[in-house]
């Protein structure tokens, strides 16, 4: 029973890639269009591929000398081993396939987008959504068949191989920390390409936005706009690729923080007392087959058709479903009762914690939604605002970033509460693994957007009938909506998987409280709290400095070579490309850099509890950032888009081109490294550090330990403290306080 | 340790500096007040000013009356009303601050737009004077509430240290919240008015700043004095006396294990320190002159900041001396990593928001590509001044824990040692506030000698008095959230501590720990980290209302009122005045309420542990929130500055217009959320101390 279900894991990956495969050749059939369209798709698809090689050379670089560290720090410990190393190189590789997978398809799919949307807005919602399947099903087949398939090797190599070693023994934790690895290695890609991309996409499109829309007076995507190649090569190297990557990191990491607890558990069942550790694997497999059916329900019948609504109901399908079959598996694989550092809990509580999950997930969307959507309150608060100039607009849109944080917080609170009142700490886990399932769905539904918005592109540069932009637009809109409410549902389950990843890094260093009552540990909180900020700023700054270089640029352009504006002379796209190019690859290196040597540093400085403390402030106040910045840059964004149709302000009709029109670009541009560049590069730093600390705990561990015991059920504490004799008055104030 | 002597001492010292507060309003109210326009203008202000304060008083007596009578039935149970007359004497104090500040600078503002005319040292003169007597009075009501307190309750009433010290919560309580409301109120009410008046006035119209055509201007300078002088009057007021009831209270536990002796001296000393640095800041303002021809007038501030600090320092080493004897090292070098850190604050602060520095020139020079980028960068900018600030802090927090000999076995000793860095550091309020107050004052003096049409050389001295008043009140925010995050972490320990006491007291419990992995503490901890961001959003979100509403009011009296372009008719000044205050007023509850009302809420519902990590998790994103949001606000404001002495393109170019649009976002940043986040932050310590014993049992989900 045990093997079946082990090797049935790397199965279900090689299922999604195999369906990929084909969905990718059905892509690469679809038509191209006429050679200005194939001409244009050229140049994005070359920039991009530019930028990715030159991404690699430096990831390359980094990869090796952490992976020479890895190797070393292996060699000092019984618990691990060098091979810590080969696992964080294939999980960087298989980060990095994971982006290439999905910009090569959104690559092509874009111009094949557009040539549909001649006919149809059925056809070009097809081969975009397929688009989109294809980058889904990549990195989650790759995710699951890269982890499953190590899992099989370290265990039959640490754990099987050795008579009388149990899942929850040394062996195991080895086999464990070594398979930490892969998931370091994604991450750490991860992080880069997000920055990278993030800081790309944005000095490229604030770039092109300043010049062109607001000086020159042309339409964004303009061809005549020296960066407009640059701009579209952004959507697809940091929408789609730094996405790509973003989320094959937290798929490795959500599912590696559920099982390092799970070896935690000691219990009976007919897996070995594997069951806790194999459960998330198992149920990211399956969710990629629900998502297999989830993709093929997306469809519309005609051009009346409702995209939004198709969207919903293939990602409803899916997660609903992986949610029944959950309930299965979870009767099936767990047994009846568990305990977890002194928690007990039944295999109802894991599944309970799995909808705890599932539903704080759809929440967050919800809420998400409800704060960036046209026509709601709060955007249009900022569209009101807008009529008073861009001050107004910028401080109406900061404000609702921050109130933003409000509701989100609290129904985090409560499913980090529920879940863990269901199944102790593994619930946590387990709810962030429930969320995460249907990766492949949600990130099909992410990456259609930027394809879309790619077509609409080339559409417009290639001066294609109007009927084409307005299909394309309508997919393009649809994909703004999806783009938020993924970040709310991102940022969701980065907060779980981090808490997951807090509380394994705890039982790992050997420490059975981390007290928040300790000065060091205070100083520790704040100096977590403060590295969101200071990331921010670094990616922001970046941004802003790499678009003034191209603002510079472009209107040296339209000024030294005549004849651009009259469509006479052809702009030198390779020279903005350049500019991106250089600038993100520059300005990823020190933010980067950051979040891999501070847990270093204080780890090994101050030891694990103060490590504690950083990673709590992390974690609360990347959280808060991230959807402070998400949720402003997308108020900001349809703020600016409900001038299109056309709003009522003070009684008066406005439109694009109006004052109010103007301030509100201003907010989408300020809005832009928010939304795009810092605030999604939140989630994968909580977990990066995370992770970093996960690795290095063993390192730091106190000595000579008692197992980590449970302090974290306020009821048995008492009825334990009750039973003991009360200390004297003295102690209570002195001493007792300051030993613990 | 004779405690008799050591409060009549104290008392005798807040009596003096008071004294000397009232003797030097005096002698500016003695200067003259320039001719008939100037006076005019200066009766409005005054006039829109006492309107404000006089109604803001008013609703806020019916809100403390209310507040006076539940904390009378809670926790004195409707006997000798001990904790509810703290409460009152506290809020009293606070709105008096408030009410000192105001009135001393809406008289010296006309005086040193006359003193203007005859130099810069004249005018600097005056309006320090002014920004001196709001300081001392800040300090010395403050030393006067809680050594009268001690003098009544335990020497008159006979009641113990203890009951003292819990009493005198109350006080704290009773500041915090006026100054919550009066920080709040006050900066909707400034920045509500100023970026009213700023869009219309120069984005519109294409008015100067001040411009008398502008409805909007007086309440833009009335603005000035109800948030800047009496929000910050209340507020550093409030930190002043919370730190010190932070660092008694803490004593007292630190030092319980020997003795009642050694208690009565770890009490004590905090006072001392006090009244002593007051001394020190009455000296030290002697020193902030500025010799004919001279142009240095940030360094006169640095030098009086100069012998505060060093007078402090000589002070605090005899005090420590004659009050720990055996611990003197430890003790005294705790006071002196206090006044490092205020040093060191003032110097950083400086770097992030002066015109002579990188971020300030980057800004300016971003402008150049429109206000987008400008935007952008000032928000990085904000978001990365919060590094040096946070490691100054940790370092402190670490370091004055260390040096009195924290550790294992020693923890309180240690966070005595922390309360004891951030008393040192607060003592010298007195100067901070005095350099900090001089501010406002020539910013109104400016907007006098505009409006009432003087040469233009009057407006460049005032104009010179202003920018370095922009980075005094920087450094001043600065000093008051960074002396918050120690205070606050102080108050935070002596909760936990309320808290097992209580337990052991009363239920015979065992202390609670408050452990990250301990679902309960996460919880509180993500709900009191988000509570800056959401107060943040309410005042941002008032601000730029009630902006929106002036606009609309000034946009009316131009369409209806002809004449007011020509200078043949006058505008309605007192419709905007009047805007503003309803505005404000409306506004200001909301969120002052929710302070109180959350910690509670959770308290009862989550327990003691949820609430110790609301506490921890608000202190954290409250102080990185207000260091962001400060700086980024003094950047922008100087970042056009800088342009308007010439750079980029100088006044009127694209890079200027951009900038502008900086300044008007950074104004709710820097004077309405910014500054609110502290007594906020402090608020909600505070009635988590007050409700330890309702709660200590548990809530309704858990501990």
């Amino acid at each position: 029973m045990q093997s079946i279900v082990l090797f049935s894991i790397p199965v279900f990956g090689l299922l999604g890639l195999v369906v990929m495969w084909f969905k990718s050749a059905w892509v690469n059939k679809q038509e191209t269009g006429d050679d200005n369209m194939v001409e244009l798709a050229n140049y994005i698809a070359e920039g991009a591929m530019a930028f990715l090689k030159a991404e690699w050379k430096v990831l390359a670089i980094f990869s090796v000398f952490a992976a020479a560290i890895l190797a070393w720090s292996g060699t000092l410990l019984e618990t691990s081993s060098p091979v810590i190393a080969v696992s964080f190189i294939i999980g960087a590789v298989f980060s990095a396939t994971a982006g290439y997978i999905g910009m090569n398809v959104a690559t092509k799919a874009n111009v094949r987008t557009t040539q549909a949307a001649r006919t149809s807005l059925k056809g070009a919602l097809q081969v975009a959504f397929t688009g989109g399947t294809v980058m889904g099903l990549g990195v989650a087949g790759l995710a699951v068949l890269g982890l499953g398939s190590l899992f099989i090797v370290f265990y039959y190599t640490y754990v099987a191989s050795v008579s009388g070693a149990t899942p929850s023994g040394p062996e195991m934790e080895k086999a464990i920390e070594v398979l930490a690895g892969f998931s370091l290695g994604a991450e750490s890609i991860a992080l880069f390409a997000r920055v990278g991309g993030g800081i790309y996409t944005k000095a490229a499109d604030v770039g092109a936005d300043l010049v062109g829309k607001v000086e020159a007076g042309i339409p964004e995507d303009d061809v005549r706009n020296p960066a407009t190649i640059a701009d579209n090569v952004g959507d697809n190297v940091g929408d789609v690729a730094g996405m790509g990557a973003d989320l094959f990191g937290s798929y490795v990491a959500t599912m590696l923080a559920t099982m390092v607890l799970g070896r935690e558990i000691s219990a009976v069942d007919n897996f070995g007392g594997l069951a806790p550790i194999l459960l998330p694997m198992v149920i990211a497999g399956i969710g990629i087959v629900f998502s297999i059916i989830g993709c093929s329900l997306v469809r519309i019948a005609d051009d009346k058709g409702n995209v939004q609504m198709a969207l919903n109901i293939g990602n409803w399908t899916s997660v609903i479903l992986t949610t029944i079959a959950c309930f299965f598996l979870v009767q099936w694989m767990m047994p009846a009762k568990m305990v977890l550092r002194g928690h007990e809990f039944t295999s109802m509580g894991v599944f309970w914690a799995i909808l705890v999950g599932s539903i704080v997930g759809a929440l967050m969307s919800i809420v998400t939604e409800f704060y960036t959507a046209m026509g709601k309150r709060p955007v249009t608060s900022i569209v009101q605002q807008s009529d008073t100039g861009a001050a107004t607009n910028i401080i109406g849109g900061l404000a609702v970033g921050m109130e933003s944080t409000f509701i989100p917080t609290l129904i985090l609170a409560a499913g980090i509460y529920m879940s863990h009142h269901f199944a102790g700490l593994y619930g946590v886990a387990i709810a962030a693994a429930g969320m995460m399932a249907t990766t492949a769905m949600q990130l099909a539904i992410d990456a259609f957007g930027p394809i879309a918005d790619n077509a609409g592109g080339i559409a417009e540069m290639s001066g294609l009938p109007k009927e084409v932009r307005a299909r394309t637009d309508i997919l393009d809109a649809v994909g703004n909506t999806t783009a938020a409410t993924g970040k709310g549902f991102a940022i969701a389950s980065a907060a779980l998987t981090a808490l997951a990843l807090f509380a394994a890094f705890v039982g790992l260093a050997g420490i059975d409280s981390i007290d928040i009552y300790k000065a060091d540990v205070l100083s520790g909180l704040f100096v977590g709290a403060m590295i969101p900020f200071i990331f921010s700023s670094l990616a922001i700054a970046a941004v802003g400095r790499a678009a003034m270089a191209m603002v510079k640029e472009v209107r040296r352009q339209f000024k030294e070579i005549p004849g651009i504006m009259e469509y006479k002379a052809k702009p030198e796209y390779d020279k903005c490309v350049a500019i991106s190019t250089e600038a993100s690859l520059r300005e990823m290196m020190l933010p980067g850099a950051i979040a891999l040597t501070t847990p270093i540093i204080v780890g090994f400085a101050f030891g694990p509890e103060v490590l504690g403390g950083l990673l709590a402030g992390v974690t609360v106040s990347g959280v808060l950032m991230g959807m402070f910045q998400n949720n402003a840059g997308g108020a900001w964004d349809n703020a600016k888009k409900s001038f299109e149709a056309g709003v009522e302000i003070n009684g008066k009709m406005e439109y694009k081109g109006s004052e109010a029109h103007k301030a509100s670009v201003t907010g989408d541009t300020v809005g832009d490294p928010f939304k795009d560049t810092s605030g999604p590069s939140m989630n994968i730093l909580i977990k990066l550090m995370s992770i970093v600390a996960l690795i290095i705990a063993p390192h730091i561990a106190i000595k000579n330990h008692v197992a980590p015991h449970d302090h974290t059920q306020a009821p048995i504490k008492i009825e334990r403290l009750a039973e003991q004799a009360a200390p004297a008055v003295s102690e209570v104030t002195e001493t007792s306080k300051a030993n613990l | 340790m004779n405690d008799f002597v050591v409060i009549i001492l104290a008392l005798v010292c807040s009596v003096a500096t008071l004294a000397y507060s009232g003797l030097l309003s005096l002698n500016v109210l003695k200067l003259p007040t320039g001719n008939s326009k100037m006076q005019e203008i200066a009766q409005a202000i005054q006039e829109g000013s006492n309107a404000y304060l006089s109604r803001q008083t008013k609703a806020l007596a019916l809100v403390g009356a209310i507040i006076f009578v539940l904390i009378w039935a809670t926790l004195d149970g409707f006997k000798f009303p001990f904790v509810s007359l703290c409460f009152a004497v506290g809020a009293i104090f606070s709105a008096i601050a408030g009410i000192i500040g105001m009135n001393i600078s809406v008289r010296a503002n006309v005086r040193t737009a006359q003193a203007a005319e005859r130099g810069l040292s004249e005018a600097l003169d005056v309006s320090f004077k002014g920004g001196t007597v709001t300081g001392l009075a800040v300090v010395g009501l403050g030393m006067l509430g809680l050594a009268g307190f001690y003098l009544l309750y335990v020497d008159l009433m006979g009641q113990s240290l203890n009951q003292y010290l819990k009493y005198i919560i109350g006080f704290g309580f009773g500041g915090s919240l006026i100054s919550l409301f009066a920080r709040v109120g006050g900066g909707i009410y400034t920045k509500a008015a100023d970026v009213g008046g700023d869009l219309v006035g120069k984005v519109i119209a294409g008015l100067p700043e001040d411009d008398p055509r502008n409805p909007a201007c007086i309440a833009d300078n009335v603005g000035d004095n109800v948030g800047d002088c009496a929000g910050m009057g209340a507020d550093l007021f409030e930190t002043y006396s919370v730190t010190l009831i932070a660092a008694m209270l803490l004593g007292s536990m630190a030092f319980a294990p020997f003795g009642q002796e050694n208690v009565l001296i770890a009490v004590l000393y905090p006072l001392a320190l006090g009244a002593a640095a007051m001394i020190a800041s009455i000296i030290a303002t002697w020193f902030v002159k500025l010799p004919r021809g001279s142009h240095k007038i940030m360094g006169a501030m640095y030098k009086g900041t100069a012998v505060a600090v060093l007078a402090s320092a000589t002070s605090f080493f005899f005090i420590t001396k004659v009050f720990f004897p055996v611990r003197f090292a430890g003790i005294f070098a705790a006071t002196l990593i206090g006044l490092a850190i205020l040093v060191l604050i003032t110097v950083i602060t400086e770097y992030y928001t002066s015109t002579k520095f990188k971020p300030v020139k980057f800004v300016a020079e971003q402008s150049e590509s429109g206000a987008a980028t400008n935007l952008i960068s000032g928000l990085a900018v904000g978001m990365q001044s919060t590094l040096a600030p946070v490691l100054v802090i940790c370092t402190g927090i670490l370091a004055s824990y260390w040096v009195v000999g924290g550790g294992n076995g020693n923890h309180l000793i240690g966070i005595y040692g922390i309360a004891v860095a951030a008393t040192a550091m607060l003592s010298t309020c007195g100067i901070v506030v005095a350099i900090d107050s001089f501010g406002p004052i020539t910013d109104n003096a400016g907007g006098i000698a505009e409006m009432a049409k003087l040469p233009a050389e009057t407006r460049e001295v005032t104009d010179a008095l202003d920018a370095v008043g922009n980075t005094t009140k920087a450094v001043t925010k600065g000093y008051a959230i960074g002396s918050a995050g120690l205070a606050a972490l102080v108050l935070f320990v002596s909760f936990t501590q309320e808290v097992d006491l209580y337990r052991f007291e009363h239920l015979h419990l065992r202390p609670l720990e408050y452990l990250l992995s301990d679902p309960l503490v996460l919880v509180g901890l993500f709900i009191g980290g988000m509570l800056p961001f959401f107060f943040s959003s309410l005042f941002m979100n008032s601000v730029g209302k009630t902006a929106v509403k002036v606009i609309e009011e000034v946009k009316r009296q131009f369409d209806e009122i002809p004449g007011i372009m020509d200078g043949s008719a006058k505008p309605e000044y007192g419709k905007c005045v009047d805007i503003v205050t309803t505005a404000a007023l409306k506004e200001m509850i909301l969120p002052g309420l929710l302070a109180i009302i959350v910690p509670v809420l959770v308290g009862f519902v989550l327990g003691p542990l949820a609430l110790g990590g609301l506490l921890v998790g608000a202190i954290v994103t409250g102080l990185l929130l207000a260091i962001f949001t400060t700086t980024a606000g003094a950047t922008w404001d100087n970042a056009k500055k800088y342009i308007e002495m010439g750079y980029f393109g100088g006044k009127g170019s694209d890079a200027h217009k951009a900038a502008i649009i900086g300044d008007t976002v950074g104004d709710p940043f820097k004077d309405t959320a910014g500054p609110a986040l502290n007594p906020m932050i402090k608020i909600l310590n505070i009635v988590a101390l007050l409700i330890v014993a309702l709660i200590a049992q548990g809530g309704l989900f858990g501990f």
